[in-house]
């Protein structure tokens, strides 16, 4: 029996301790997941806490049709997708996560070039960050699921609720805009 | 496939790199690209593109995440017995049909007694000398702390003014209500 199954099973009994490990699992990768959805990182340890508290309270209701992964990371996308749409329409200023905001202002203060492969390294995770959130909405969650949770097709269809065939057509018109975008990138790793 | 080439599409090569062919045509692909340069190139690239992403690296969840989750089911955790029963899916489906149920029947008692009770014969003031109607010839007359009466008392109780102006009680006799109503009295 698949693992995530037996321990489902057991939190709907009531053992506290299968949740226990279910948050062990999990707790990581939705975290992730989250963060590179909403890219802030308070809001997203917030909405993956939502996450697993919604899967204990529904713990009645959760039938073993499907995979565990796919309900969780269906909640998981529908939390952040909302909070993306909301924080749209209030207009917040676009949060700094990683104080990326603060290494700019650190930058422009210093005049002196600083020539660290950290701050290159921080530099090209901003320019990828930004091409995956310059997708449509279904094309970056397919992605991020894709590549960064490996979620396999058939998963990221149901948590998506489009078809598989859908899912492959999704995945390769994201990754050829990726591409055209991130070139620069790439012939850099190649000098 | 390009037809001059023989060369596969770069969706095709795309699906086979991530898996998203079927097993067969995963296979004939790969076979392709171990002879085709161009379509090699073209994979390569795909692989390529790949590791670039997977420099953006996500975040570790806070050192707090499992406490604060802790507290917060506990926060949302119903402490009374009533909240704990109502908690359940099938006690709250249980309530609804019982609250149901009490409406529907209060209803129709209501309904019941309501039909069951008769024409209305209150506005009879007290003391005031009570008529019933009985089947026969000579309806008994009762007065308050007297017996039955002779024909010559009853007669004086028909002639009582009073008594034929309360015309709420006068429409109960059985006799009375076949006549013909007249214009200007009550008519219950």
């Amino acid at each position: 029996m698949d693992q995530d199954l037996e321990l489902m099973l057991g939190v709907r009994r009531g053992d506290r301790g299968s949740f226990g490990q279910l948050l062990g699992r999990h707790r990581g990768p939705v975290v992730s997941y989250v963060y590179r959805l909403v890219r802030d990182a308070a809001l997203a340890e917030d909405l993956a806490q939502e996450v697993f508290l919604r899967v204990y309270q529904a713990r009645h209701r959760w039938k073993p049709d499907a995979r565990f992964t796919t309900w969780l990371y269906r909640i998981a996308t529908n939390l952040a997708l909302n909070a993306v749409r909301d924080s749209r329409r209030t207009a917040l200023p676009a949060a700094s996560a990683d104080g990326e905001g603060e290494d700019e202002a650190a930058r422009l203060a210093d005049p002196k070039p600083i020539a660290d492969a950290q701050m290159i390294a921080s530099e090209r995770e901003r320019t990828i960050r930004q091409a995956v959130e310059a997708l449509p909405e279904k094309q970056r969650a397919a992605v991020l699921l894709h590549k960064y949770q490996d979620v396999d097709y058939h998963q990221i269809a149901r948590v998506l609720g489009v078809s598989e065939s859908a899912v492959k057509s999704l995945l390769f018109r994201a990754y050829e805009t990726l591409r055209a975008r991130l070139e620069p990138l790439m012939r850099e790793g190649n000098l | 496939m390009n037809p001059q080439t023989n060369c596969l599409g770069r969706e095709k090569i795309f699906r086979c790199l991530h898996h998203l062919l079927e097993p067969a045509e995963e296979a004939a692909v790969s076979r392709h690209l171990s002879q085709c340069a161009e379509c090699r190139r073209i994979g390569e690239s795909f692989l390529q593109l790949d590791a670039v992403l997977g420099e953006w690296k996500g975040i570790e969840p806070s050192p707090e995440f499992d406490a604060r989750l802790r507290q917060a089911l506990a926060a949302r955790r119903p402490t009374s017995l009533l909240g704990m029963f109502f908690a359940m899916p099938t006690n709250r489906a249980l309530a609804a049909a019982l609250a149901v149920a009490l409406l529907v029947a209060g209803t129709l008692m209501i309904r019941h007694f309501r039909s069951q009770s008769g024409p209305n014969t209150a506005g009879q003031a007290p003391g005031q000398q009570v008529l019933t109607a009985k089947t026969g010839p000579s309806p008994a007359v009762e007065t308050p702390g007297q017996g039955n009466l002779s024909a010559e008392e009853e007669l004086k109780i028909y002639e009582n003014l009073p008594v034929l102006e309360n015309y709420d009680l006068l429409a109960n006799f059985d006799v009375l209500s076949e006549l013909p109503q007249e214009s200007g009295k009550v008519d219950n």
